[in-house]
């Protein structure tokens, strides 16, 4: 949103545009300062900064008076920054940025945002970062907001990951939070490798003293430099405090809360390894292996998540596969992997005819944590029995980007390849830890 | 020599946070706090609004410090932590600072922008505070003439210091957020006698405005001071109205001695000499908080905002109540003051019973560490209704409140203790046993009514 039309004349008619110095009195009172573009709010109302720093709205009326300034001389900028030679030892990484906020600048003489191409710009916010890595190179495949990714943007990255690969040591992806568990779960599939690639992202922006994604990059720059895990890992927070983080893997993390920055958790599953501020590595639960340097971004497009809850309406099956062609659906389900099965809005009818026309219908949990069940209930084994495929302890989201991506090899048994543990999407061990630490 | 002297005044409004629903009063005891949680953050430098990283800024994060924040859930919240995004300006808070832009002359802004000023000492845990322009250009008069009103602000309170020292920067969550009204005056004011003038008015009118906190803390006076137009110093926390004369002496003198830095120092008053802190932040220090919608303050919204009862009426009002010319002062400056007038109007007990119950025996009796946050407006209505129909005497009054915390009515209390008044017949007895007045004075002190008595002696 910018200012009204009728404010942009009475601008233009004083020679007034954004950035320029302004006077503006109305009924007594005087603000002068620079006019700043308007993002939100009122739009018959100017933008002041005053030289104060405040920014003022004033609604231009009749009695608004508006008057050109001449320009003050303009504030310094930052002197030129140059990239210091890089330390002997330590680890090639690339920086893959796909548009989260983590890697972005705020330019406010325009309002927008744009993405830091260049390492030396990263590095002069991050210096900590060139105690664990040599910065190679920067590359921005896209930049759209997390919510808006789509296979082809998955498909896109992990070619880029893949190619990156070839020079580095390592890859750092930084990426919107929202989504980010979905990327994540679709480089793991998508991404073979014995190098480490490792997801980043912020819950708070860049702009404020308190960013976490500084701790966030620098713990990720250390892991890839100490670490012995390779392929697709998720570094972000372990606590609220800026002491460590956590590396999860990248079919097991799940955002578990809208804005702190310890939301990702490793579900049903324990982080890989704790990464201090200092750069100390403590790396458990997970077992050395070699994988097969492949890529393979391939996606089917034909699946869809929905979810099973009292009173819901099966019907969307028959239109996911009648209409949108699905040819696979995971459902969450309640529980142990419940839908309405008994009463009038039963889902089982709905399945057993999606299965008969050869879709593939699998079963995760709304809960969670812990795993499906097709045994426990009888309802359960009916839900079996019309085809449903039990997903155990998958994420829901992590099932999703997997069916899609199994679905696109043609010459693969579906349902063969759901249950199989292809990147650690299944744990056949569920952790016995204490489950929740906030008991009263 | 000329010296350009400005008064900033920052006062705590007494109302839930300015971008949370909490509510703290970081004036209760807190020597045996333990906290729930700890938390330990770094801050690093920022970009401010034009490009540039702010002097102030920079030199505080290069420090590299490492702070700890005390959490205490029943005061603070996710936004405290910086967990959770802010909460829109609170309403209330608004409303108050309009009635006080309003006393103060000053003109109200069409639209509030919210902004984000870098603070990097850790007392923020966002690394910055939150603070919006409400009002400009207003005035107050003054015995030497006019002095301006340059800004009138709406700000976020600073997280309180704990421990300093040792690489160790502890703070407690339960301050930080509380509004607090900024009042900068312009550099009008004409020396340090005048200084401490226009600190008083502006005290005043912020009290009379009704909803700002009291007690130790809850209102900072801090000083802008250049001469012969040179870089400005800003001098923060001015303990006591009474030395601002000579604080401001010290420093004219100081800088015609040192001088003062490029670009101007912030310095922190330590009895009546100053200490650096840091170069003065700049405007660039300021960019806008872009989670929180600008806030269109209508006519009807400016309308609706009330200027508080001027402080010399109130007192008049309370004198003619019957109150004495102190006891109406204290009242009429009082937090107590609304309590007063909705007891008086419910039970039409004697004023000053009333007025010295509130403002002396209840804090004696805190004082002794007796419980009186406990006791319900209900009880104090109960007890002043008791007392108006004349079943017990005004010395009892004090011993009954002591017992209200146990949460038992007026009536009851006076039972259990042996405190209800002796009727016109007892008191004939009392008198016809051939004890003295003082005699019964002595003994029965908490029951008789000194002046029922004594016309018992003089018929």
């Amino acid at each position: 949103m910018a200012y009204s039309k009728k404010t942009l004349e009475l601008l233009k008619s004083k020679g007034v545009s954004e950035g320029d110095c302004i006077r503006v009195e109305k009924e007594g009172a005087v603000y002068e300062g620079i006019l700043m573009p308007r993002a939100t709010g009122d739009e018959n109302a100017l933008v002041v900064k005053l030289d104060s720093g405040y920014n003022a709205g004033v609604i231009v009326t009749e009695k608004t008076a508006v008057q050109k300034l001449p320009h003050k001389p303009s504030l310094h900028r930052p002197a030129e920054f140059k990239l210091p030679p890089a330390k002997k030892g330590l680890p090639k990484v690339s920086l893959v940025t796909t548009g989260g906020t983590i890697v972005s600048r705020v330019d406010y003489s325009t309002g927008g945002v744009s993405a830091l191409t260049k390492p030396e710009e990263l590095v002069r916010q991050f210096p900590d970062l060139l105690e664990a890595c040599e910065l190679r190179k920067i590359v921005s495949p896209f930049s759209v907001m997390s919510e808006d990714l789509t296979p082809a943007n998955w498909m896109e990255l992990a070619k880029t990951v893949f190619a990156e690969l070839k020079e580095s040591d390592g890859v750092i992806v930084t990426h919107g939070t929202d989504a980010l568990g979905f990327s994540a779960a679709a480089l793991s599939f998508m991404v073979s490798t014995n190098k480490p690639v490792v997801l980043v992202g912020a819950q708070r922006s860049p702009d404020r003293g308190s960013f976490d994604g500084a701790l966030n990059l620098v713990c990720a720059a250390h892991f890839i430099a100490k670490g012995k895990h390779s392929g697709v890992s998720l570094v972000m927070h372990g606590s609220s405090s800026d002491d460590f983080c956590y590396a999860h893997g990248g079919t097991k993390v799940r955002k578990m809360h809208s804005s702190r920055r310890d939301a990702f958790q490793s579900i049903n599953s324990l982080p890989l390894a704790k990464i201090y501020s200092d750069g100390r590595v403590e790396e458990k639960n997970f077992e050395e292996a070699k994988a097969e340097e492949k890529l393979d971004a391939v996606f089917d497009e034909h699946v869809a998540m929905v979810k099973a809850y009292p009173n819901s309406e099966p019907d969307v099956l028959d239109w996911l596969v009648g209409e949108k062609k699905k040819k696979g659906i995971i459902i969450e389900a309640m529980g142990l992997g419940h839908v309405p099965t008994n009463n009038a809005k039963s889902w089982i009818v709905h399945v057993k005819k999606a299965v008969g026309a050869g879709v593939f219908v699998g079963i995760t949990t709304q809960t969670l944590y812990g795993s499906v069940n097709p045994f426990v209930y009888s309802n359960l084994r009916k839900l079996g029995e019309a085809g449903a495929v039990f997903l155990k302890d998958g994420l829901p989201e992590t099932m999703y980007v997997k069916l899609g991506w199994v679905l696109a090899h043609k010459e693969w048994n579906t349902n063969e390849k759901m249950l199989e543990s292809l990147r650690g999407e299944f744990n056949d061990r569920l952790p016995d830890l204490e489950f929740k630490e906030n008991a009263v | 020599m000329t010296a350009k002297i400005g008064l900033e005044i920052h006062q705590r409004l007494d109302t839930r946070k300015l971008h949370c629903h909490c509510y703290a009063n970081p004036s209760e005891d807190k020597a045996d706090f333990k906290p729930d949680l700890v938390l330990r953050r770094r801050l690093k430098a920022v970009g401010g609004e034009l490009g540039e990283v702010d002097a102030a800024a920079a030199y505080e994060a290069a420090k590299k410090r490492v702070f700890e924040y005390q959490v205490d859930p029943r005061f603070s919240c996710l936004v405290e932590s910086d967990e959770t995004p802010p909460e829109e300006l609170n309403g209330e808070a608004l409303q108050a600072v309009l009635g006080i832009a309003k006393a103060l002359n000053a003109r109200v802004v069409d639209e509030a922008h919210v902004m984000r000023k870098m603070i990097t000492d850790g007392s923020a845990v966002s690394g910055f505070q939150r603070t919006t322009l409400i009002a400009t250009g207003g005035f107050i008069e003054t015995q030497k003439g006019k002095v301006g009103i340059q800004s009138i602000a709406l700000e976020e309170e600073s997280a309180g210091i704990v421990e300093k020292g040792h690489g160790k920067f502890i703070f407690r969550l339960d301050r930080l957020g509380i509004p607090l009204v900024e009042i900068a005056t312009a550099p009008d004011v004409k020396d340090g006698e005048h200084a401490k003038e226009t600190a008083e008015i502006l005290g005043r009118v912020l009290r009379e405005s009704g909803l700002v906190q009291r007690g130790l803390g809850s209102i900072r006076q801090d000083l802008n001071i250049s001469i012969d137009g040179g870089e400005r110093v800003e001098l923060k926390g001015v303990q006591d109205l009474r030395l601002l004369p000579k604080i401001i002496g010290i420093e004219i003198e100081r800088q015609k001695k040192d001088g003062v830095r490029k670009g101007g120092e912030t310095r922190r008053i330590i009895g009546e000499q100053s200490e650096f802190m840091r170069p003065l932040p700049g405007a660039a220090r300021i960019y806008p908080e872009t989670d929180i919608p600008h806030v269109r303050i209508t006519r009807e919204l400016l309308e609706k905002a009330v200027v508080g009862e001027k402080s010399a009426d109130k007192v008049t009002r309370l004198e003619k109540l019957g109150l004495g010319e102190q006891m109406a002062e204290r009242l009429a400056f009082s937090k107590e003051l609304p309590l007063f007038e909705r007891i008086y109007a419910k039970t039409s007990a004697e004023p000053t019973v009333i007025a010295s119950a509130l403002l002396e025996s209840l804090t004696s009796l805190r004082r002794e560490g007796i419980a009186t946050e406990k006791i319900s407006e209900q009880q104090l209505s109960g007890l002043f209704s008791f007392f108006a129909e004349g079943k017990i005497a005004k010395a009892a009054v004090a011993e009954i409140l002591r017992e209200l915390p146990s949460g038992k009515g007026a009536g009851e209390i006076a039972k259990e203790k042996d405190l209800l008044k002796f009727s016109s017949r007892e008191l004939d007895a009392l008198v016809a046993s051939g004890k003295g007045f003082g005699e019964i004075m002595r003994e029965y002190r908490l029951r008789v009514d000194a002046q029922e008595l004594q016309k018992k002696f003089k018929p």
